[in-house]
């Protein structure tokens, strides 16, 4: 048991990572084509309008279309059927938590090939202010808040029907998406109305703020994601948690820097072992550039399954050392 | 699709108003604006009634949604439902929202199709029409599985005469006919592809075309673009009917009833909603334009904001001696 443990504990997680991305990359974009369908309610981007390959749905655009109906039929018999989504909403979430965004988002994975292909061209990556990432965290709020009144808003009468899925029309994964299996159909601005026009023109304007966005930033779009957001309101019965003892931290600061979302708290805080933040993507890397043994852990209902250590830490950099090595 | 149809066919003759030369066809577009609007789904209106999607039809008669009537009373001939799972049944017509029509209910996800069967004798003539309707049930929430089984045509092998809409190989539950799109129809007498009929189509502004089947049943349209409204006004949901008419007259002499006649005139009528097409109002040049607009002007800053940040080394020399 105990050489299992340290054989999880040592493992190399940029490549375990690496892998299971791509799996969840090919289930959800792809799954389609070998009949594999996860339902509407996934809490992660596979997107809906990937009609042929998506091997599910992800929930948010369901969601906006529930909220879109009548405010009579949405509060009578049809709130029933919103109800039902959001529990298969919060079932799929409660197992992975927000390790959904850092391993099977096919928008986050999207990002992080883009940031490899910024490191194998040696262009350095940019970092937030401090006060620039306490404002942007709140945009993600925003778009949520604004994902659930829009449409309630059209359900009421009070806004137009074309902006029936608001956050859709401006998510780059609409756009990209469906690319990876030839569709390029939403690469177009719809000119049938004023509303449409102006939605569909912001959806290609923010297409192209994600791929250079994510060009420069570590996993750019999650800042504002509104599903992150979402995911936040619902982490705290979830089964996979991150943890910290703040007594075997250092404060060395290596799980600060190797974060992709920039979260300082997980270097500052010693006392509230329940580290996670509403920016955390559950990507573990804190965990395995941790030096210190036990101060981060991952565990699965209350069971660890993964947790720093000295031995581990010292595998995966003599590792990265030896790859940096060979590569020149 | 081989089915018992049980068919007792009718001998009397079109009620008074109706002449015999008249096509009769389905129509969902409500006959009378004053009974409010049904609700939109991915089928065409319909009524929701305790979560129950139900579909309205009222029987037309004319040629065309440009010449033709609502009815106000009954048609001679019996009224078949051929549901979502291939169940066939007697359907009763009668008033719907003050015109001759049907309202059934349509529970399961897939084409409903509506048959009215109704023959007559007229001047030796055995006149026999069929009107079909062919209705979608989808609801998003219902999923998405299992599409290109339950979007497949039925049709029947006891219909005299049938047209049959055949699908695009990329059609789905949220497919919609477009200006410019190619419409197939295949028409089947007593289920056999029938050669030679003539096959007429009818749209909402009155355009019209009249092709022959081919030796493989086939005859295919392409939709005419007639809806030119400002700007300002223009619905991408804009529902237009069509009317598809096929006749093919037979000599096969004969008798019904009491009545002898020379020939026979089959005829038989589809009705459908075709809308813009995305191809009229959706530019793939300007949103590849805003794309790169947006990608080249954000790596630009980035990088003028990278160089304004650079401050060139600068040797300061100190002259100690001074």
């Amino acid at each position: 048991m105990k050489r299992l443990r340290d054989a999880v504990n040592g493992v190399d997680l940029r490549r375990f990572r690496f892998w299971l991305q791509l799996l969840f990359f090919v289930l959800l974009v792809y799954g389609g084509y070998f009949a594999i369908n996860l339902g509407q309610s996934l809490p992660t981007f596979a997107c809906g309008f990937n009609d042929a390959g998506r091997g599910g749905i992800c929930y948010l655009l369901p969601l906006q279309h529930q909220l879109a109906m009548s405010w009579k039929t949405l509060f009578g018999w049809a709130g029933l059927m919103v109800v039902q989504g959001f529990l298969f909403f919060a079932l799929w979430f409660l197992v992975l938590n927000k390790a959904w965004c850092g391993y099977a988002c096919p928008l986050g994975t999207l990002q992080d090939w883009i940031t490899s292909l910024r490191t194998r061209l040696g262009i350095r990556y940019s970092r937030y202010s401090e006060g620039q990432f306490r404002r942007l965290s709140l945009i993600k709020y925003l778009l949520l808040a604004l994902t659930i009144l829009i449409p309630l808003g059209i359900g009421g009468a009070l806004l137009p029907h074309d902006m029936g899925t608001p956050f859709c029309d401006i998510c780059p994964g609409r756009m990209i998406i469906p690319m990876f299996t030839g569709d390029f159909s939403q690469l177009t601005i719809d000119f049938s109305n004023k509303t449409t026009m102006v939605m569909t023109a912001l959806g290609m304007l923010v297409t192209g703020l994600f791929l250079a966005g994510a060009f420069f930033k570590k996993r750019f779009f999650c800042f504002f994601c509104p599903m992150s957001a979402l995911h936040y309101l619902l982490s705290k019965p979830a089964l996979l948690k991150l943890k910290k003892d703040g007594a075997k931290c250092t404060r060395c600061g290596d799980c600060y820097r190797v974060c992709d979302m920039e979260i300082r708290e997980i270097a500052d805080e010693v006392k509230e072992p329940r580290i996670m933040q509403d920016d955390c993507i559950l990507c573990l890397k804190c965990v395995a550039h941790c030096p210190e043994q036990g101060a981060l852990k991952a565990t699965f209902a209350g069971i660890p399954i993964f947790e720093s250590t000295e031995q581990g830490f010292i595998k995966r950099m003599t590792k990265g050392h030896n790859d940096e090595h060979n590569a020149q | 699709m081989k089915k018992n149809l049980f068919v007792l066919w009718m001998t009397l003759s079109l009620p008074p108003g109706i002449s015999h030369a008249a096509s009769l066809w389905w129509s969902e577009t409500m006959p009378h604006a004053e009974h409010g609007t049904s609700q939109h789904s991915h089928g065409g209106p319909v009524e929701i009634r305790r979560g129950i999607y139900h579909k309205n039809l009222w029987l037309r008669a004319g040629d065309g949604p440009v010449d033709s009537s609502y009815l106000d009373q009954a048609v001679p001939g019996k009224v078949f439902l051929l549901d979502a799972k291939g169940e066939m049944s007697e359907v009763k017509a009668g008033n719907v929202h003050g015109s001759y029509g049907i309202n059934f209910a349509m529970p399961d996800e897939g084409f409903y199709n509506l048959y009215l069967v109704n023959e007559n004798v007229t001047d030796s003539v055995r006149n026999i029409i069929v009107a079909k309707s062919e209705s979608l049930k989808h609801s998003c929430r219902e999923g998405h599985d299992h599409v290109k089984n339950l979007i497949q045509p039925n049709h029947l092998d006891d219909i005299p005469l049938e047209i049959v809409r055949e699908r695009s190989d990329d059609e789905n539950f949220h497919s919609l006919i477009g200006f410019g799109d190619t419409v197939r129809f295949l028409v089947l007498r007593n289920g056999k592809p029938q050669a030679g009929a003539s096959v007429t189509i009818h749209t909402t502004h009155g355009w019209r075309n009249t092709v022959s089947t081919d030796d493989s049943g086939h005859a295919s349209f392409m939709m005419i673009r007639d809806y030119y409204p400002p700007w300002h006004e223009f619905e991408r949901r804009h529902r237009q009917d069509y009317v598809v008419q096929a006749v093919y007259t037979a000599n096969d002499a004969g008798g019904s009833g009491q009545l002898e006649y020379r020939k026979t005139r089959y005829e038989a009528t589809l009705n459908g909603s075709y809308y813009p097409s995305p191809r009229d109002y959706r530019s793939y040049a300007y949103g590849l334009l805003l794309g790169t607009f947006a990608l080249v002007f954000t790596g630009v800053a980035v990088y003028l904001y990278r160089r304004r940040r650079q401050h060139r080394f600068q040797e300061i020399r100190f002259d100690e001696k001074a």
